[in-house]
C-alpha cells in the first residue's frame, strides 16, 4: 500500500506535467488546422500540424522557463507577471501569426498579406480558445484546492 | 511543538517542491519530444513537395526536347 502510495505520488505529476503541454497544442492545433484549411491556404494537413506543433511548443516552454525563473529563483510575483505577459502579447500577436505565415508561404500559391491575415484569424481563434481552457483548468485545480485548504 | 509544526511545514513544502519539479521535467521532456517530432514533419513534407516540383520541372523539360 505504502509502496503503491509512492508510485502515484511520482507517476501523477510526471503523468499532469506532460499531459497539460500535450493538451495545450494539440488543442491549438485542433483549432488552427482546419481554419487554415477552410481558408485555403494550404491543402496539406500534415504541414500545417507540424507548423502549429513548432510554434506552439517553443512558446509553451519559453512560458514555462519564465516561470521558472521568475518565480522559483527570483520568487517576485510582480516581475513574473509582467514578464509572462510581455511573452504571450509579443508571441501571440506577432512571433507566432508571422512565423507560420512565413512557413505556410514555403508551400502555398497565396499572397502573403493575405496568408499573414488568415494566420493572424487563426491564432486569434485559438488564442481565445487557449484562454478559455486555462481558465477550465484553474477552476478544475484550484478551485477545489480552494475548497480544501 | 514549534518544531513538529515547522518540520511538517518544511516536509510539506519539500513535496510541492518534489512534484512541482517532477511534473515540470515531464513538461519539458514532452515539449522536446513534439519539437522533434514537429521538425520532422515539416522536412518531411517540404522535402516531398521539392521532389514533386522537380519532378515536374523533369517531366516539362523532357516534354519539350520530345517537341523540338
Amino acid at each position: 500500500m505504502y509502496n503503491l502510495i509512492i508510485l502515484l505520488a511520482i507517476l501523477v505529476p510526471l503523468f499532469l506535467g506532460a499531459a497539460f503541454i500535450v493538451l495545450s497544442v494539440m488543442i491549438t492545433v485542433w483549432i488552427e488546422t482546419p481554419i487554415i484549411l477552410r481558408l485555403g491556404v494550404l491543402d496539406n494537413r500534415k504541414y500545417i500540424k507540424g507548423v502549429n506543433m513548432l510554434t506552439n511548443v517553443i512558446h509553451n516552454m519559453i512560458l514555462m522557463t519564465i516561470f521558472i525563473v521568475t518565480g522559483l529563483i527570483m520568487k517576485d510575483s510582480d516581475v513574473l507577471k509582467i514578464v509572462a505577459l510581455a511573452w504571450v502579447v509579443i508571441a501571440e500577436f506577432a512571433l507566432i501569426p508571422i512565423s507560420e505565415a512565413y512557413a505556410y508561404k514555403k508551400l502555398s500559391k497565396m499572397e502573403m498579406g493575405k496568408i499573414i491575415g488568415y494566420s493572424y484569424l487563426a491564432n486569434l481563434i485559438s488564442f481565445v480558445a487557449g484562454l478559455a481552457f486555462d481558465a477550465l483548468m484553474t477552476l478544475l485545480t484550484i478551485g477545489p484546492l480552494s475548497i480544501v485548504f | 511543538m514549534n518544531q513538529f509544526i515547522l518540520m511538517d511545514a518544511s516536509m510539506g513544502l519539500g513535496v510541492v517542491f518534489i512534484f512541482g519539479g517532477l511534473a515540470i521535467i515531464m513538461f519539458m521532456a514532452a515539449g522536446i519530444f513534439m519539437l522533434v517530432k514537429s521538425i520532422k514533419i515539416i522536412r518531411k513534407e517540404l522535402s516531398e513537395q521539392a521532389a514533386v516540383v522537380e519532378d515536374a520541372a523533369e517531366s516539362s523539360a523532357q516534354e519539350g526536347e520530345e517537341d523540338v
